[in-house]
């Protein structure tokens, strides 16, 4: 039951994201209220409430509701369709549908939308219908005249032959087998539902004090026995501590399910198997604070693929408040000995399995191992699952979307980890559980799935409701000036001859990254570098150069793009400082007013910023932590004025606004100029592997089958640094190869683990 | 609360909590308490206290992951919190308090009345406002909900003497007041106070207003044993359905005089009997038992502002009080006389002018007739048709709880 709106604002969030709540609520009680009095003024009410909120899911669905209840389905199928423009329509919406379908006498096709969306049950029914309990025995009479209605439709349509009499067979031949019935000829068994019984006792009711004598006990023993209530509650991880301790993070009651078995049933070792975009990593966060919270874990190791190293640092230390040393520590080459001795290490599982790391890893306890991407362990034989195979450890988490990829021995090395002696040995395994010759196929699903629950957790997004809005992607690609082009040109062969130089590789980066920015940032980064190498004039000399350009042809194009639909709320991402300072300049001079949010703000700077977009402007110009942590669902226009080469950068930036809780499309536009790095990767990225269509969290998954040693962004600046042409197209169409093969890897993966294990794995 | 043997800066925040919390138990139970360490203590404790706890007169106590050799680990995992609540024993479980706050009056009474009454199919009109005492009886009880699982969680419950109402938003804006309150000024003259229920009438509202509250508590674990029973339901349905297929299809191999084809149907039957036992034992694992015990009792003496509101429906008329809470500021909701939930009652009958919710004045499933529940709890006066109620609390003997 929602619980009453309390005058008391402490805990609200600083803004409210719809000023007319209060409004709002009224009209959908006195809606509610009118449905169950079954009101002959109900559908005015649900009416006059259209007319003060024409656009609200919850006033629009009830007043669809209405509708039917006043057998109006021509004025509910008209509401539901303007539902349908606003939001992404649900189950909710197509039980409606399915009912005014009923009452247009449309019952066939009603009965295939309702078995479509799987509401051929009352109980299910209920559970997605938008009335009241008062209203279940009208719902369950309407859902009863399509099944009846629907039926009858089937037999007139079908009309049973009329019965011959049999021939009498020939005595000289025998008589006939009859052939077997087919499948869909065959009765079902009649199924039947278990209720689910709930009883309410109350113990001991003799002891309940309705008053207290005098004034009762003293205030200290009054609150320890209040204390000790509270903490008993943790016992069992009922409770859980962690969940106040987090920032920034929406725990969804999937996530909240998942820490409480790993905890309460898998002690602490268990497989997380969520498909991508689920949040294995808040998980992983949530275990791991939750334990240090009790005091049970003070040793954490975190093994990950080398790329994320910089990812699971930050995410531990901003979202669960856990700071860890990680591999990139200079402090791992000095002293590799006082850097393992750490509490809390994140390492690359590639260096960390290295001979001399390993060695001292063996001699170390910690209280939980989290292994990353495990499906790497899949080989016995490797020196990564030798590696954590010879770890002390108390806890063990194992994290991968695809924990089986070409063999199901995988899944028996993975699971073999968490729980020795869970399948016997190999041998067996294979003899139980393997259909010979086809390693990806079981032979006893159903009973592996019933071991597998005992150390693996898989949810999917069916199971999470998680209905991600469409994107849609556009990539601008636009034709520089030539000042600009002949600027960027001049830049790259000066970069390739520091970098065949072999030094300041990561001022090359820097440079190339500024240059595909804006000629601004160019000239900023040129110059800066010109600075620190005033040997070679050259540097200085294009400094000036791309500084007289002024605007670039991307800058041009963006505030061309911003003044179609100029309303509508667009976020823009701008990597480079300079680049985000000339276009704020900008757009003060044409009058566009625009909020700007960037990581250097304070907490409440961020805030305010966010309220500005909210409610004043339609622009937010944001650097690469732009609206982190905050809801900005409102906003379905995302617009990346600067490509970085890190593709998960990307997918984290559209993670800010195609994500839980975005009922409308999103559209994504992408900034490159002709002829640059970016360009090169966004064709890589868009047209290759469709990287704009996958859902967030995929493309890390494909990565992940590349180089282990290198991230992907090394691999575009070692592509573009090739001396000539041809070598530098030759390495593209390699990157562009390894990519594509990783994708269809990856889909191949994906393909087979839904298929083993479905949707029985779930934590919930 | 005292502290005693405060917890190192960096210790986790729960590690340092519980080891207040013994610090201050040990304390108040009068043993002598001296942090000795990052995360431990020392404790020299009386008998009393040796006893409940199992410990000598001079032990070590700590709180970390790791603790020193010759010291004890208090955890929550452990069955310390055991220990401790039989070092409470019996104390704690009842208490006064009175408040006297700084308050003003709310400016607009008929809009706040206006905005917290909303019927259907009466009208009300204030009387008047006048300041006046009440007693909140707080109950706190914890419950404890078994299926397949299990979830255990704290619940609070409030009772206004003077009004009958279940204020449960009111005393949500209270209760963090109480920490602030300070010494407690002198308890108004009786005359002033509502008189104590009897203790039969508090237990009835009790047993009536717990389990719609703890099923809103319970309502996402609930939802997920739906969600589970549904899902096994399938799978038991479509391993049978299977089974019954097969038997059909041989059966329709053989010959009607096949004694064959008879084995076979009784095959079939054996199978849907098979599944409905199969059911009946999923339905006996899930079925949900949640066990309430009573914890504490707070008792809450206050000033409000009395709210004096006349009801009318067609011609007849009843008054009603309700309080609103200068802590709070806001008007308490008059409780529903059917279900006694958290649900706001909108409808008023016609006899006794029950305030109810729309399940509370709906159609008789039997005969169509609308009847209020509150008049007519048992059965329909019309058709006598008597309606399967949310399960009031059962009443059982049991051990008290720890």
């Amino acid at each position: 039951m929602p619980s009453e709106k309390s005058s008391d604002t402490a805990g609200l969030p600083l803004f409210d994201p719809n000023p007319a709540e209060g409004e709002r609520l009224f009209w959908v009680e006195r809606v509610r209220a009118a449905l169950e009095a079954r009101s002959a003024e109900a559908l005015s009410v649900a009416e006059a409430a259209l007319r003060a909120l024409p656009a609200d899911p919850e006033i629009l669905l009830l007043a669809a509701l209405t509708a039917l209840a006043t057998r109006r389905p021509e004025r509910a199928l008209a509401l539901l369709k303007r539902y349908g423009k606003r939001y992404l329509p649900g189950k909710p919406v197509a039980l409606l549908k399915a009912l005014a379908l009923g009452q247009q006498g449309y019952f066939v096709r009603a009965w295939s939308l309702l078995e479509e969306e799987g509401l051929t049950r009352e109980d299910t029914a209920a559970r997605w219908f938008v009335g009241s309990h008062g209203m279940f025995g009208w719902l369950a009479e309407a859902l009863r005249e399509i099944r009846v209605e629907r039926l009858r439709s089937a037999r007139r349509s079908h009309p049973t032959p009329p019965v011959r009499p049999a021939r009498p067979q020939k005595p000289t031949s025998p008589a006939p087998k009859p052939t077997a019935a087919p499948l869909s000829a065959l009765p079902d068994l009649p199924r039947l539902a278990a209720s689910l019984d709930i009883a309410f006792e109350i113990a001991d009711p003799s002891a309940i004090l309705v008053e207290a004598e005098g004034e009762g006990d003293t205030s200290a023993w009054f609150r320890l026995r209040e204390e000790l209530n509270r903490l008993s509650l943790f016992e069992g991880f009922d409770e859980l501590l962690c969940l106040p301790a987090l920032r920034d993070v929406e725990a969804h009651w999937y996530q909240i399910e998942t820490v409480r078995k790993v905890l309460k049933q898998y002690r602490g070792r268990v497989l997380l198997a969520d498909e991508v975009g689920l949040g294995k990593t808040i998980e992983a966060g949530m275990i791991l604070k939750e334990y240090a919270l009790r005091g049970m874990a003070e040793r954490i190791l975190i093994l990950t693929p080398a790329a994320l190293v910089g990812q699971w640092r930050d995410e531990m230390a901003e979202k669960f408040g856990l700071d860890c040393a990680t591999s990139h520590d200079p402090l791992l080459r000095e002293d590799p000995a006082g850097f393992w001795a750490k509490p809390r290490v994140i390492a690359s599982i590639a260096a960390a399995r290295r001979k001399e790391h390993a060695e001292t890893l063996a001699g170390l306890s910690y209280d939980v191992v989290v292994v990353d991407e495990a499906h790497h362990l899949r080989d016995q034989a490797s020196a990564s699952y030798r590696l954590v195979n010879s770890l002390r450890k108390r806890f063990l988490l194992l994290l991968s979307a695809t924990p089986v990829q070409n063999s199901l021995l995988e899944l028996y090395n993975l699971l073999t980890l968490l729980k020795p002696g869970i399948f016997k040995t190999a041998k067996e395994f294979r003899a139980l559980y393997m259909v010979p010759g086809k390693p990806r196929e079981p032979t006893n699903r159903a009973r592996l799935r019933d071991l597998m629950r005992g150390v693996m957790v898989r949810n999917t997004r069916a199971l999470a409701s998680l209905r991600l809005p469409r994107r849609h992607a556009s990539t601008l690609r636009v034709t520089p000036g030539e000042a600009e082009a002949e600027g960027y040109r001049a830049l790259t062969t000066l970069v390739r001859e520091v970098a065949a130089a072999g030094q300041h590789r990561l001022a090359v980066q820097h440079l190339l990254a500024a240059a595909g920015s804006s000629p601004a940032a160019a000239a900023a980064a040129v110059l800066r570098f010109a600075e620190r190498n005033p040997d070679d004039a050259r540097w200085q000399a294009l400094g000036e150069r791309l500084r007289a350009i002024g605007m670039g042809a991307k800058e041009a194009a963006l505030l061309r793009l911003l003044g179609r639909n100029p309303a509508e709320k667009k976020m823009v991402f701008v990597h480079h400082r300079d680049s985000m300072a000339h276009l704020a300049e900008r757009l003060r001079s044409e009058g566009r007013p625009f909020a700007r949010f960037d990581g250097a703000m304070s907490g409440p700077e961020k805030d305010r910023a966010v309220a500005a977009f909210r409610d004043e402007v339609a622009l937010l110009l944001c650097s690469e932590s732009g609206g982190e942590g905050r809801n900005l669902q409102f906003c379905n226009t995302l617009i990346n004025f600067d490509i970085p080469w890190n593709p998960m950068a990307i997918e984290q930036r559209i993670g800010r606004i195609d994500r839980i809780g975005q009922a409308r499309e999103v559209f994504i536009f992408n900034l490159a100029t002709a002829g640059t790095i970016e360009d090169e990767v966004l064709r890589i990225l868009d047209e290759k592997i469709n990287m704009f269509e996958l859902v967030v969290g995929e493309v890390g998954a494909i990565l992940g089958e590349l180089d282990e040693q290198q991230d992907f962004s090394t691999l575009v600046l070692e592509a573009w640094l090739r001396a000539t042409e041809p070598d530098r197209a030759a390495a593209f169409a390699a990157l562009e190869n390894q990519l594509l093969t990783a994708r269809q890897q990856y889909d191949g993966v994906k393909a087979l683990d839904e298929a083993l294990f479905g949707d029985d794995l779930d934590a919930a | 609360m005292p502290h005693e043997g405060e917890p190192p800066e960096d210790s986790p925040p729960e590690v340092g909590r519980l080891q207040r919390f013994a610090g201050a138990l040990l304390a108040e139970a009068g043993a002598l308490v001296e942090p000795i360490a990052p995360g431990e203590i020392e404790v020299l404790a009386p008998l009393e206290v040796q006893r409940a706890l199992g410990v000598a007169d001079l032990s070590r106590l700590g709180f970390g992951a790791t603790v020193t050799p010759g010291a004890l680990r208090v955890g929550i995992e452990s069955d310390w919190l055991d220990r401790f609540a039989r070092l409470l024993d019996n104390r704690g479980r009842a208490r006064r308090r009175v408040l006297r706050p700084e308050w003003r009056a709310p400016a607009d009474p008929e809009r706040v009345l206006g905005h917290e009454l909303i019927l259907d199919n009466a009208t009300f009109r204030l009387l008047g406002v006048a300041p006046a005492w009440t007693r909140y009886l707080v109950f706190a009880f914890r419950y404890a909900a078994v299926s397949e699982e299990k979830r255990e969680g704290l619940l609070q419950l409030g009772l206004n003497l003077a009004t009958g109402a279940l204020p449960d938003a009111v005393l949500a804006g209270v209760m963090p007041w109480l920490d602030q309150a300070g010494e407690d000024p002198p308890a108004p003259p009786a005359e002033a106070m509502p008189t104590s229920w009897e203790r039969k009438r508090v237990l009835d509202v009790l047993a009536r207003a717990l389990p719609p509250r703890l099923d809103a508590a319970l309502a996402p674990f609930i939802k997920t044993l739906h969600r589970r029973l549904e899902r096994d339901q399938d799978r038991l349905h479509g391993y049978h359905n299977d089974l019954h297929h097969e038997a059909l299809r041989r059966a329709a191999q053989l010959a009607a005089d096949d004694p064959g084809r008879a084995r076979e149907a009784q095959r079939g039957a054996a199978i849907a009997h098979e599944y409905r036992a199969k059911l009946d034992d999923l339905a006996r694992q899930y079925a949900l038992r949640v066990s309430v015990a009573w914890v504490q009792t707070l008792e809450l003496v206050m000033p409000v502002q009395r709210f004096s509101v006349q009801l009318r429906r067609r011609k007849a008329e009843r008054t009603l009080d309700l309080d609103w809470n200068p802590l709070a500021r806001r008007l308490e909701t008059p409780p529903c006389a059917f279900s006694y939930g958290p649900e706001r009652p909108r409808l008023v009958c016609d006899d006794a002018l029950h305030l109810v919710v729309p399940a509370g004045l709906a159609p008789c499933p039997a005969c169509g007739k609308p009847f209020c529940r509150a008049c007519h709890p048992a059965h329909c006066p019309k058709c006598r048709h008597a309606e399967t109620r949310t399960a009031m609390l059962e009443i059982s003997p049991r051990e008290p709880s720890p």
